[in-house]
């Protein structure tokens, strides 16, 4: 096992990991830029190392810097958290050839898996059934409406590089894909560097399900269970729950076993999460994989009370999995609401400024985790998750009663962030009853939800 | 300081990006100013109020720029000092910090920090790496703005460490081949002029000290001065004008 691990992120996943390594005896080290020197997690570290100004491309996105921190700070392994650096394989290829570990899949599995069509038509090779789409990306505008035309409208663009909703539109005609391909383009090219598209078909009413999946270097895999996102705004999850409500048990476990089947066969190694689409009459399509530690990890480790960062870090020091199928139980119902500095009542817009007052709620089956603290001065820089509340309970019911107490409880003054939208939605008749569909809240509308909301 | 009156404003983007255009503003122009006059006086204390800022500049009781409560650059005086691989503890370092009001004040100490050095700058590492200085400096070498006087080893590729201002090399904050993070201040630069024409009334006061500053080779409060403000404000921020 290593002595001493490079958290090369911030923000509250900066802070998980420190726990991780804290709770397995390892020395942790944070790299921070210049905005950040004042973050929980700077603080908290055994040591704190400064790697570039605020702008991420010279500090989290910095290979060199993240490296260069991790040697002189005498770490073995570099956790790269979520976002920034934790999918590049060339990050992952650079960090093995200065003698490091990448606590991830090594660079090999995550170029298999780096581009969205590729992985499409590997996990389609192995059994997984995937959403009709253009054949691979997109040359030209040209090609991109003849494709559109073949798959059939709506369709939704998409970036083959990156995820969380940059770069994606639904278009229902060929004008409105010709008007978008640009704005995609030019999306997709400013939050990853890559203006790859390409088309999928749209489907309507759709839900959004995930597998955790944990694979060691030596082929043994076990799913931990799926994940329901399908509470989502403009393509960006905001809620998340486990058991999904979507399917019946038995469908449950086929959808994850058979994601477990295809990611072992196809190489994938530490952990993952594969997304599906749910449609109306519950068949499932594989969409994309994600190769590190999930926003909404938590979740899972809510309902298995296995440490999901833990076990990564454990994989990529090679150890074995230790575990089989048939140890891991899933008890009870789990929610996650990202707590993110938004301002529902004005279309979302971000927040930043000092955090004056900040009680994190508790209580039974109750989580916070966040890097909030009274005095922090949330920067302008990065993106807006302050944390994530986790509510566990016996059942969908419980976990939904335990949940608005929680939000109720939670403060943070001095910053608008988007907790009344979560008391709303919790309010919602389709979300308590389980029926949310991914498009629902850019549909029904985000005043809808406030205006339900009570005290 | 600016704002540290504790109590409890709401602070929108638009606030912030206000104060810190305040910050340059006070950093580039405002505070070479007062800083000049204060070392030609010999006031123990200056403050000036503008708009809803105020600026408060001290001078030690010795006269010396001593350390200042940044405790970023304190941080880094420590490790320096302490030379070993990296071992500093970001704990001791949280110890001088304070409370969570002051750390959250941070981005304000800057000013303090140019006025413990009225007539210094201090080259800062451009990264993180293994510091190697320029073989043919001294103490009491002349360089001007943009001179190469040290080079910080990133993964095998030298990164210039570059003189922010014209000056005469003098205390080096960290032993070569020691690890520097980005932003440490490493090099102190003694300056030979006042920084701004307009405070040319002071500039002959100024002279004697400066010349004398690299002979005593002691790094008091070098680490002090032009930290990088950590929202981004230029990290070079006294602008150094005219030579002897």
């Amino acid at each position: 096992m290593f002595d001493r691990v490079l958290i090369a992120n911030r923000g509250e996943i900066a802070v998980r990991i420190l726990r991780a390594c804290r709770t397995m005896g390892i020395g942790a080290v944070v790299a921070y830029s210049e905005a950040d020197r004042d973050s929980l997690a700077a603080q908290l570290a055994d040591e704190a190392i400064c790697i570039g100004p605020a702008d991420a491309k010279r500090s989290y996105l910095s290979p060199s810097a993240i490296i260069s921190a991790a040697i002189v700070t005498g770490c073995e392994a570099i956790h790269p958290g979520y976002g920034f650096l934790s999918e590049d394989s060339g990050f992952a290829e650079a960090v093995a050839a200065h003698g490091l570990t990448f606590i991830g899949p090594s660079a090999e599995v995550l170029e298999r898996f780096a581009s969205k069509e590729a992985s499409r038509s590997l996990m389609a090779r192995h059994g997984l059934p995937t959403i009709p789409g253009s054949e691979g990306m997109l040359r030209d505008d040209e090609h991109a409406l003849s494709e559109a035309a073949r798959v059939g409208y709506p369709v939704l663009i998409k970036p083959s590089a990156g995820g969380g909703g940059k770069g994606m539109r639904m278009v229902r005609t060929p004008r409105e894909l010709e008007a978008s391909l640009r704005v995609c383009r030019s999306e997709a090219r400013a939050a990853f560097g890559d203006d790859s598209l390409y088309l999928e078909k749209w489907l309507e009413d759709n839900r959004h399900v995930e597998v955790q999946v944990v694979v060691d270097r030596y082929g043994r895999g076990v799913h931990l269970g799926e994940r329901d996102c399908s509470v989502q705004r403009r393509h960006q999850k905001i809620v998340e729950e486990a058991p999904t409500p979507a399917l019946p048990p038995a469908s449950r476990v086929e959808l994850c076993e058979r994601a477990i089947a295809a990611v072992v066969a196809a190489g994938y190694e530490n952990i993952g999460t594969l997304e599906f689409l749910v449609d109306r009459d519950g068949s499932f399509y594989f969409i994309e994989i994600n190769c590190r530690i999930q926003v909404e990890h938590p979740v899972t480790e809510m309902l298995t009370g296995i440490d999901l960062v833990a076990t990564q870090i454990r994989i990529a020091a090679g150890e074995p999995l230790g575990f089989g199928q048939e140890d891991v139980e899933v008890r009870g119902h789990a929610f996650e609401f990202r707590i993110n500095a938004e301002d529902p009542a004005h279309e979302f817009r971000p927040q930043a400024g000092l955090v004056e007052r900040f009680y994190a709620p508790g209580g039974p089956g109750v989580r916070m985790d966040s890097h909030l603290y009274a005095g922090y001065d949330v920067p302008p820089f990065y993106d807006s998750l302050l944390g994530k509340l986790v509510v566990w309970g016996h059942d969908r019911p419980a976990a939904i009663a335990r949940s608005k107490a929680a939000l109720d409880e939670l403060v943070v003054d001095g910053i608008v962030t988007n907790r009344s939208f979560h008391r709303a939605l919790l309010e919602n008749a389709a979300f308590v009853e389980g029926r949310v569909t991914t498009n629902l809240i850019d549909r029904v509308g985000t005043a809808a939800f406030l205006a339900s909301e009570r005290g | 300081m600016a704002d540290d009156s504790g109590s409890p404003v709401a602070r929108r983007p638009q606030d912030r990006l206000d104060d810190h255009a305040a910050i340059d503003r006070l950093t580039d122009e405002l505070l070479p100013a007062l800083v000049a006059k204060l070392g030609a006086n010999g006031l123990g204390e200056l403050e000036v109020r503008e708009g809803t800022w105020r600026v408060r500049l001290r001078m030690p009781a010795d006269g010396h720029a001593a350390a200042v409560r940044r405790s970023p650059s304190g941080r880094q005086g420590a490790r320096a000092a302490e030379g070993s691989r990296g071992e500093h503890s970001r704990t001791d370092a949280a110890g001088t910090a304070g409370s969570g009001h002051a750390t959250a004040a941070s981005g304000h100490a800057q000013e303090d920090a140019t006025a413990a050095g009225p007539s210094r700058v201090v080259a800062t590492s451009p990264a993180v790496g293994y510091f190697r200085p320029r073989a043919d400096l001294r103490a009491g070498t002349k360089v001007r703005a943009g001179d190469r006087v040290g080079s910080v080893d990133v993964l095998g590729i030298g990164q210039d460490l570059v003189a922010p201002g014209d000056g005469l090399i003098g205390a080096t904050l960290v032993e070569a081949g020691e690890p520097v993070e980005y932003g440490q201040a490493v090099i102190v630069l003694e300056q030979l002029a006042e920084p701004r024409p307009h405070a040319a009334s002071t500039t002959g006061a100024q002279s004697g000290p400066a010349e004398s500053g690299p002979a005593d080779g002691a790094p008091t409060g070098g680490p002090a001065e032009s930290g990088p403000a950590p929202a981004g404000a230029g990290h070079d921020g006294t602008p150094a004008t005219g030579v002897a």
